[in-house]
């Protein structure tokens, strides 16, 4: 039906942007990921710091939660660059982001003078955005959902991997 | 295959490729089918990024206990616990008369200047990378030093210990309890600063000890 919807002219016109489109959300994606894992990975510590004072999770899933989320940034983004599973990723990806948002929007509502995101960095020095931290994942979100669009709607759950000519970067 | 060519980046039914297209319309046809052959990879990613986690961890110089165990607080390796020692207000009442002993408080500045244990050092954990370096000179790197907080459940005395264990610091004491310890057994405390007028004779409410300040580094359970 959506198929149809779309008249042949149309989906010529647009059809070469589309594996480009999807890889260039790819990368950005999985750049935002990885960059933002790194911090996290070297000082586990201080990152389960960060996470206690958002005052979300009970104490006991502090650590294993510090230590495991970094990680899973990391192999989201190596998955994406590797274009394997891009759809199941892409959504896991949409799914931390709405995590991110629901949390940030709780530590800004608390407490915005003290407030630290511990998004990118790990250091208290880091505190101090404000609502332009949601604007940003909510962009991130949405990179997330078209991305898992694009990549779904050419190849189905197994995304461009099992599709040849889905997605450019495409490698498994 | 990095580059698209032409062939690749037209829909399959114009190339003659066979392979089917997916529709986002049969997601919401097959939900649970096709949100379980999405999940499933998720899943895989998770597990393997949980691996990955769990084996690092255990290397990682600032690796931390996955199940706390006996250490009270998040984000404290196990041999940052072990070299801490916890004493109680009796215990650090009695070292302080002694002498020896710097009394390190790492509560906000305006609680410190509020009262403290006399003697007692400044180095706000909110501001120790700006305070550290203009302390450091203060404090003895052999130690010992009692770090204290807002009350039994804060965390920051702990952080605190944490960063100077890395930074070289030995022989490290914590008040159990901290300065709601303290003040529970009627031990010496000092008043506003100097230039500072109690809140009773500025006319305005005295300060609720401990305030929301302090409950934000409670445990809320």
């Amino acid at each position: 039906m959506e198929e149809a919807a779309v008249t042949p002219a149309r989906a010529t016109v647009w059809a070469p942007a589309v594996p480009w489109a999807a890889l260039a959300l790819r990368l950005a994606i999985a750049s935002v990921f990885i960059l933002a894992s790194m911090d996290k990975i070297a000082h586990p510590d201080r990152f389960a710091d960060v996470v206690w004072d958002y005052q979300i999770l009970p104490l006991w899933t502090v650590n294993a939660f510090s230590v495991c989320l970094p990680w899973v940034e990391l192999f989201l983004g190596i998955f994406l660059i590797a274009g394997v599973w891009v759809p199941g990723t892409a959504l896991l990806a949409a799914g931390l982001t709405v995590m991110f948002i629901v949390a940030v929007s709780m530590g800004l509502t608390r407490d915005p003078a003290n407030f630290h995101c511990g998004c990118f960095s790990t250091l208290q020095e880091g505190a101090g955005h404000g609502w332009d931290l949601v604007w940003r994942d909510a962009l991130l979100l949405l990179g997330c959902l078209g991305l898992f669009w694009l990549s779904y709607s050419s190849a189905g759950p197994e995304g461009p991997a099992d599709a040849d000519g889905a997605d450019p970067g495409a490698s498994a | 295959m990095l580059l698209p060519t032409t062939a690749q980046a037209l829909p399959p039914e114009e190339t003659g490729a066979a392979h089917p297209r997916a529709s986002l319309l049969e997601l919401l046809d097959r939900p649970v089918l096709i949100l379980f052959a999405l999940g499933w990879r998720a899943g895989v990613v998770v597990t393997l990024a949980s691996l990955a986690a769990v084996a690092v961890n255990a290397v990682h110089p600032m690796g931390l206990p996955l199940i706390l165990g006996d250490v009270p607080h998040s984000g404290i390796p196990r041999w940052v616990w072990d070299r801490v020692e916890v004493k109680s207000p009796a215990q650090a009442h009695d070292l302080w008369r002694q002498g020896g002993v710097l009394f390190l408080d790492v509560r906000d500045a305006e609680h410190y200047a509020q009262g403290h244990v006399p003697g007692a050092l400044s180095l706000p954990y909110h501001e120790f990378t700006t305070a550290y370096p203009r302390m450091a000179p203060k404090l003895p790197g052999r130690g010992p030093i009692l770090l204290y907080c807002y009350g039994s459940e804060c965390g920051l005395a702990m952080r605190v210990a944490k960063m100077l264990l890395v930074r070289g610091y030995d022989n490290l004491l914590l008040l159990q309890d901290g300065i709601e310890g303290w003040q529970e057994a009627r031990l010496e405390m000092t008043g506003p600063a100097p230039g500072q007028l109690p809140a009773a004779e500025a006319g305005q409410a005295p300060p609720p000890a401990p305030d929301a300040e302090a409950a934000r580094w409670r445990k809320p359970r």
